[in-house]
């Protein structure tokens, strides 16, 4: 492996830690999430087409390994940790006082949508990526892309505005 | 006057159009005040994003990531091979030949026994003082282990999520409560399950029902300690069983099985219907 490949994955990283976060909520998970993608990508850098985005390439696995993790916890009745999110959500007084979105209200936001749109949010919103982007990490249509985008947002806005800061610091879990 | 739709203006917010498709959606939001104020949607839901995620704990990417792409680390890359040889080692010898492997996390930390050679490993793990004691519930024959007795049973009809418990030599309970059943690629029937007991501790394992209709245990390791006090069990780490997890996404045929799927199949002794 080339160096400068090693190097663009090494700089990826934190955009995939950014992304994992936004899917699962809490760090713990996500960096779990990561590592796995690094040592997939590592070993099936073969089927990567050059001249094809990298980062792309790695958000895809990344965005495999959390459906197979969902489905698998599903089935075994698991919820999504979000006690995190929570707590992130009720110290940032300071963005409540100024009325402005925290992290963990965003995060919580995020974990009510459907799993595909909290990938296509975050791939989009967050990591800047082109609707053509994201319809190749997630295998699908432009289109399907745009309305699925376009139903999250909405999903997402109107549990920002609604959402009542302090509310939760209680043990609320939000099923998967 | 034609109508913006949603992703008219979520794509416009986001940069998404040509010059002239911006353009049109310009003039049609001129005299359209409802279309900018649901402009917000989307506004509200990009920018403030970028913001609040902009957070330096990303940037800090621990030392254990970045090891992975030390260039110099002949370690990181036999690490990556032999946790590769490793799993297929243990799913050779636990009868799942012929698999493409991916090396995944999960083996960083594996210190399985292959199951060959590891009946006393296993004996060890299974928590139970003496062979005797063991063969209540487990048998060994030519190299494999089989569920017998009150656990054989429990596998074979106890619906996942649900406990099903019996009383070990010395009366003490065990429980076993399976979590989810599938059919691996090798066309078995197969159950992961937590079995606890109440003295020892909780283990988590993995059971494979051959078309004679025995289970045999593919995997079992411990994962709470039983607590001091009650004999109740603490979870040593939160019952994660990474290593199992990465073996059942390596056996597993499509996805897990539905509960009313699984209820047809423990009622026709699992052999599906004509």
């Amino acid at each position: 492996m080339s160096d400068s490949i090693r190097a663009e994955m090494v700089g990826i990283l934190p955009r995939l830690r950014r992304y994992a976060y936004a899917l699962t909520g809490n760090l713990h998970d996500a960096d779990d999430i990561v590592q796995e993608t690094c040592l997939r990508a590592l070993a099936r850098l073969d089927q990567w087409q050059r001249g094809t985005r990298l980062d792309s390439w790695m958000y895809r696995i990344a965005q495999n390994i959390y459906f197979d993790r969902c489905r698998a916890a599903k089935v075994r009745g698991e919820t999504v940790d979000l006690d995190e999110a929570y707590e992130l959500m009720s110290v940032d007084g300071r963005q409540e006082m100024e009325n402005r979105l925290s992290l963990g209200e965003a995060l919580v936001g995020i974990a009510q949508l459907p799993q595909e749109q909290r990938s296509l949010i975050t791939l989009v919103c967050i990591n800047g990526l082109s609707y053509k982007e994201a319809a190749q990490v997630a295998e699908i249509p432009l289109g399907t892309v745009m309305s699925r985008l376009a139903r999250a947002r909405i999903a997402l806005h109107e549990h920002i505005s609604k959402s009542e800061p302090q509310v939760s610091s209680s043990k609320v879990r939000g099923h998967l | 006057m034609s109508k913006l739709t949603d992703e008219q203006l979520m794509a416009y917010v986001d940069g998404e159009l040509c010059p002239e498709e911006a353009k049109a959606v310009e003039e049609l939001l001129a005299d359209n005040p409802d279309a900018v104020a649901r402009m917000e949607v989307f506004t509200s839901t990009k920018e403030p994003l970028v913001e609040v995620f902009n957070h330096p704990a990303f940037e800090a990417v621990p030392k254990y990531l970045l090891d992975i792409f030390e260039p110099n680390s002949e370690k990181q890359a036999s690490a990556v091979t032999s946790k590769k040889g490793l799993l297929q080692g243990l799913l050779g010898t636990m009868g799942f030949d012929g698999f493409r492997l991916s090396p995944s996390i999960a083996f960083s930390a594996l210190v399985l026994v292959s199951m060959g050679g590891g009946a006393g490993w296993l004996l060890g793990r299974m928590g139970v003082e003496n062979q005797a004691a063991n063969q209540q519930f487990i048998a060994f024959e030519s190299g494999k282990i089989r569920a017998t007795g009150a656990f054989g049973e429990a596998l074979e009809h106890t619906p996942s999520s649900t406990v099903s418990s019996w009383s070990s030599q010395g009366n003490k309970r065990v429980s076993l409560k399976p979590l989810l059943s599938f059919r691996s690629t090798n066309q078995q029937y197969c159950r992961q399950y937590e079995l606890s007991n109440e003295k020892i501790g909780s283990f988590a394992g993995l059971a494979c029902r051959d078309t004679g209709g025995v289970w045999h245990i593919k995997m079992h390791q411990q994962i709470a300690s039983a607590g001091p006090q009650d004999g109740r069990t603490v979870p040593a780490n939160g019952r994660r069983t990474p290593e199992l997890d990465a073996v059942v996404d390596q056996i597993i045929e499509g996805p897990a099985m539905g509960a009313e799927e699984e209820m047809k199949l423990i009622q026709n002794q699992w052999q599906k219907k004509p």
